[in-house]
């Protein structure tokens, strides 16, 4: 880019240059490309979310994850996230050993120290987070790291189609 | 092309489409769970003798079984299995892909080629690549982190 371009006018030797006058506002395609990068990450719906504490059994766990037909609910401690369990996670670390563990902690299987997206996070950090850790959930969080809802892939799904509107029904 | 127009005109075949995993109709639940925790797939796609689908088993039925009865684990997974495969062509568009998932609430699409044969499997995770790749130079760069909180708050 040019200086010319990018200077209203060029500064003499000496004079103060705001710094923002070099400032280029970011220009996007379409309006689905300026929301994942400038909106906040809650432009995806992330409520209603289920926590519970890290003691609950699995048992237990399973059965409000089916009765409630979610796939992932966040293990709290004084509201701070402290893992996660997923439909994934009762694939690789219960299904085959239910009956041995199924009164045992949910910390016992769960994804400790989960990574969280900021509310105030964009959506495509959000889901660069989720490809680059292959996540299909994920905590959100407020400043204070408190858990605030969860974003989930049929929920992004539903983000992506908000963009697109009457095109899909075509 | 912006990435709004590319959703809507590219193919699934720029998605990162994952290999099928195919089971026989009489096999037992608990080996298609093996199958499926070794591969790390969600969902398995139960077919004919002519590769077409007729079933999917997936993590979610899983869990039904494990919280209504686990005793179902010893059962053929043909008794357990969702028996309408919602399908798409390989040639169909990313937007077609999304407008399914969405109307039909699936987590898991089964690509079948022009045979009606199943190819591939794809979902919201194949969705959520594309769109993160294409936005990899300024988002990628940032690190993967579970303790975003701030710790000491500074300024206003």
């Amino acid at each position: 880019m040019s200086d010319d371009r990018r200077h209203r006018r060029k500064p003499t030797p000496g004079e103060f240059e705001d710094p923002l006058s070099n400032y280029d506002p970011v220009s996007y395609e379409d309006d689905l490309e300026r929301s994942l990068a400038e909106d906040p990450a809650t432009e995806i719906e992330s409520r209603p979310f289920v926590a519970i504490s890290a003691n609950t059994s699995i048992r237990d766990a399973i059965a409000e994850m089916d009765e409630k037909n979610i796939a992932a609910m966040v293990i709290t401690q004084n509201d701070i996230p402290v893992g996660i369990l997923s439909e994934r996670d009762i694939l690789t670390r219960v299904a085959h050993r239910f009956s041995d563990i199924a009164d045992e902690p949910v910390s016992r299987v769960m994804t400790a120290d989960p990574v969280c997206i900021c509310e105030t996070d964009s959506p495509a950090r959000a889901l660069n987070l989720m490809s680059v850790g292959s996540f299909r959930h994920m905590p959100v969080v407020d400043v204070d790291g408190k858990l605030t809802g969860v974003i989930g892939a049929r929920r992004i799904t539903a983000y992506l189609q908000k963009h697109f509107g009457e095109i899909t029904r075509v | 092309m912006g990435l709004f127009d590319n959703i809507i005109s590219e193919q699934l075949a720029q998605l990162s489409l994952r290999g099928v995993l195919k089971v026989d109709a009489n096999a037992i639940v608990r080996d298609v769970v093996d199958q499926m925790k070794t591969r790390s797939i969600g969902a398995a796609i139960i077919v004919d003798q002519d590769d077409k689908p007729l079933g999917m088993f997936n993590e979610k039925i899983l869990l039904r079984l494990l919280a209504t009865s686990p005793q179902s684990l010893d059962d053929n997974v043909e008794s357990h299995m969702t028996r309408s495969v919602v399908c798409i062509n390989e040639n169909e568009s990313i937007v077609t892909l999304i407008r399914i998932m969405q109307d039909h609430k699936l987590r898991w699409i089964c690509v079948v080629d022009d045979q009606g044969k199943a190819s591939a499997l794809t979902g919201l995770r194949g969705v959520i690549e594309y769109v993160s790749d294409y936005f990899a130079r300024s988002v990628a760069v940032q690190p993967l982190e579970s303790r975003i909180a701030i710790q000491q708050k500074e300024g206003a």
